[in-house]
């Protein structure tokens, strides 16, 4: 899996490529812990991710409870596959899909 | 044509060949031809000037005679002869014999004996052997006698008559017949002939006219000898053919010495020096001067002959001296070539079987370079203790530098792929590498898998190169149609695809270059994918290293004796699957058991998502079932054996229009069914992190089971891909 990330001002925008799964997010995690203090916006661009498992969602819900603190998150260019596991887990409800 | 080489002829053979005798049998024809003309010429002249000297000195003494001779005298017996034969009957003249003479004893007188004296003094005084008076019988050609000089007088007798032949009697009635010889000393013509009368011999008679007494001309006869003239011109016939031998003869030798001394000797020499340097061609020695050495000064063709030889001697050893060093460079780039052979030959895997200790599968492979060295090549090599590597490719170009470039891509690929890396990043990492410094524009195309060992599942990329073939278990041969890349060292940054297909155990599949479809047979006609295709089948059950013999047999009987321009590389892999001792698989395809570690995970998921594609299930489908397997296998990895470890093992199988998938560990009990879902209508906040992997794979799945036996945890879900 491949991190892009572009940091503008206040907003981070981290654009995956490839899978996240549970070799890969662990690395986002890491990522996340080092990059997200004084964000107020976090953007994830999933255009170029393929896959994602529990191990993703868990860093992704991660990822909005702290924004929920410090500002706000969403997450753009959703596939079909990963727009169905989001369904299935309800992870819809709370996430912000553009 | 003489059939023998002169080397092998003996030396009469070698003689009779030689210009010598040929020169000599010519001139001694030539000597004979002349001599026997010039000896019959000289004697026919020389009898001819004898009889002619012979005639006018006869008929001048009878002229002489005539002056001296009494011609009263004579025309006083004339006329008693005359009238005694006149009187006769033409019939009593013709007896001649002694009736006849008897009646001519009338004439016999003192007078006639007188006249006798008379021509006798006159022969005697002239030498002449006979001297007479005749007169002639022009009718009858006769010569009558009327008195002879002979005292014997009974020898010619009054009245006795000679008969003359026609020529000689009209010689003495109007003078003999002017001959070539005569024109030619302008000697007029008289009548004085020679003759060879059988009752006188070879005598010269001339006659001169005296008178005429009863219409019968009158004449005094003078004969001279001429049998000398025989033995003098015998004589001369046998010294002038003497002459002519001894003539001959030296002619012959100083033609001879002159021929040997002009002709043969330079020729000769000619010859031994062209046989020395003939002998000497491949001595050491090859300065040593065999023509240059000759001094022919004949002045002639063979002088001319000697000069041209010895340039030519001297062009021909400076072209030896250069082919000779041209040779030598020509032997020693060949020996680095044949040594390059060897190198290249070694540095492909080339001993079978190439891994015994490993039963999984059997791997054999080819390469039969066109030239000394060839562009195309294989490889196969252990990357861990459960994949193989597998290469085929083939290099543009031929010779030493597809050689070389061979050499680097062939590294590269396996330094690329022992790093880890899949097939595709593998050939775009070795492309970048070739790009970087590829400035003769070479390329190579690729073919590059990777056998799980333990699956069976081959993944690939290809740049470029021929489609490979694959044979399922029992099944046949069929060319698979996979997504070909770009050629590698064509483009920087180039992206290959990946692909992968399963090998259940007993699958083959089976590689080549465009050496195989393309050799040709003396119509031009190609080999081609069919045939290939049909010889493959024809050993479709044999192990690879048969397969690989027989498909080579079958280009062997297709191209016959036609020159091949291209490499032929084959390489075919059968994979067994996990076999016992014996050799038996010990399973079929559809499982596989790997460590329950978090590092096999993407080897089961590539394990199922193969029989995923077998069973044409739909990318999307795949996406989300490798989630569930997932969510399983990482369960198990953390949890059934920790903090020990333990395996796992995965079956797939398909039930009608479902697959079913089963994930077996042998760690402690755990029914991940019992557990209750999260809500998931909670919000970010009021979430747990955590247990919504078994959740996700409820929900992706149609149907699960849990069970418990012989100490394994036993999940089964089930899915329906149509």
């Amino acid at each position: 899996m491949t991190i892009n990330k572009t940091k503008n001002n206040n907003e981070l925008v981290l654009a995956l490529e490839g899978r996240l799964d549970t070799t890969t997010a662990p690395e986002l995690e890491a990522d996340l812990n080092n990059s997200l203090a004084g964000v107020e916006q976090l953007v994830f661009d999933f255009e170029r991710l393929d896959y994602i498992s529990s191990a993703g969602l868990r860093v992704l819900l991660g990822a909005q409870k702290r924004m929920n603190q410090q500002g706000s998150m969403k997450v753009i260019h959703v596939n079909e596959t990963i727009m169905e596991i989001f369904e299935v887990t309800g992870f819809t409800d709370f996430l912000t899909i553009e | 044509m003489p059939t023998k080489n002169v080397r092998e002829m003996n030396a009469f053979e070698r003689n009779h060949h030689s210009l010598r005798g040929k020169a000599f049998r010519a001139i001694f024809l030539i000597a004979i031809a002349l001599g026997v003309c010039a000896v019959l010429f000289g004697f026919f002249l020389f009898r001819a000037a004898v009889s002619r000297e012979y005639r006018i000195r006869t008929y001048q003494l009878a002229k002489t005679a005539a002056l001296y001779i009494d011609r009263d005298e004579v025309r006083r017996e004339a006329e008693a002869v005359v009238s005694v034969y006149a009187a006769m009957t033409p019939e009593q003249r013709a007896q001649n014999d002694g009736a006849y003479l008897a009646r001519f004893a009338a004439a016999e007188t003192d007078s006639m004996q007188a006249l006798r004296q008379e021509l006798r003094t006159l022969q005697e005084t002239n030498g002449a052997i006979a001297a007479y008076t005749a007169f002639l019988d022009p009718e009858t050609q006769r010569m009558v006698f009327i008195a002879d000089a002979d005292p014997k007088s009974t020898v010619c007798p009054p009245g006795h008559w000679d008969f003359i032949e026609k020529p000689y009697f009209d010689a003495f009635l109007n003078g003999a017949k002017i001959t070539l010889l005569d024109r030619l000393y302008e000697t007029p013509s008289m009548p004085s002939v020679t003759m060879d009368m059988q009752q006188y011999g070879y005598r010269c008679t001339a006659g001169e006219k005296l008178t005429d007494v009863g219409g019968y001309p009158v004449y005094i006869f003078y004969d001279t000898d001429m049998s000398d003239v025989a033995r003098i011109s015998n004589l001369f016939l046998i010294q002038f053919i003497v002459l002519l031998l001894i003539i001959t003869a030296l002619t012959i030798f100083f033609s001879m010495l002159h021929l040997k001394r002009a002709v043969v000797r330079p020729i000769n020499a000619l010859a031994a020096a062209a046989e020395a340097y003939t002998r000497d061609r491949n001595d050491a020695d090859r300065d040593s001067r065999h023509f240059g050495k000759l001094n022919i000064r004949t002045g002639d063709e063979i002088e001319n002959l000697c000069l041209t030889m010895q340039s030519m001697e001297e062009d021909l050893g400076d072209y030896i001296h250069n082919l000779t060093h041209v040779t030598a460079e020509k032997e020693r780039l060949g020996t680095e070539l044949s040594l390059a052979t060897r190198i290249q030959a070694d540095m492909l895997p080339n001993i079978f079987p190439a891994f015994p200790g490993r039963p999984e599968f059997d791997v054999f492979a080819a390469m039969e370079p066109a030239k000394e060295v060839g562009g195309d090549f294989y490889d196969f090599f252990l990357i861990d203790e459960d994949h193989l590597g597998i290469v085929i490719a083939d290099v543009s170009g031929k010779g030493v530098p597809a050689a070389l470039f061979m050499m680097i891509s062939k590294i590269l690929i396996q330094n690329n792929a022992m790093g880890g890396k899949s097939p595709k990043e593998v050939l775009q990492s070795v492309n970048d590498q070739i790009c970087k410094n590829n400035r003769e524009q070479m390329f190579v195309t690729v073919w590059f898998g990777i056998l799980d060992i333990v699956t069976g599942v081959v993944t690939a990329a290809n740049a470029g190169h021929e489609y490979p073939f694959i044979r399922k278990p029992d099944g046949s041969f069929e060319v698979y149609k996979d997504k070909h890349g770009f050629i590698v060292g064509g483009m920087a940054n180039t992206k290959y695809r990946e692909y992968s297909f399963l090998m259940e155990p007993g699958s083959k599949l089976f590689l080549y270059t465009d050496g195989v479809t393309e050799a040709t047979d003396a119509n031009g006609e190609m080999f081609g994918s069919d045939r290939l295709q049909d010889a493959l089948n024809a050993v479709a059950d044999a192990s690879p290293e048969n397969v690989l013999h027989g498909v080579r047999k079958a280009i062997g009987d297709f191209v016959q004796d036609a020159e091949q321009f291209d490499d032929l590389t084959m390489l075919c892999v059968e994979y067994r699957g996990a076999v016992d001792e014996t050799g038996t698989p010990t399973k079929d395809g559809s499982e596989l058991t790997v460590d329950a570690i978090l590092d096999n995970l993407p080897r089961v998921q590539a394990f199922v998502d193969t029989h995923l594609t077998e069973m044409n299930c739909p990318q999307k489908l795949q996406m989300q079932i490798d989630v569930a397997i997932e969510e399983v296998f990482v369960n198990i990895a953390h949890y059934a054996y920790a903090p020990d470890t333990g395996t796992a093992t995965v079956r797939v199988k398909k039930e009608e229009t479902d697959v079913k998938i089963t994930l077996i560990d042998s760690g402690r009990p755990y029914d991940p069914l019992a557990k209750d879902d999260p809500d998931v209508t909670l919000s970010a906040d009021d979430r747990e992190i955590g247990g919504l992997g078994i959740f996700m794979t409820k929900q992706i799945m149609d149907k699960l089971s849990y069970d418990r036996s012989n100490g394994r945890n036993i999940l089964t879900m089930w899915k329906t891909i149509k």
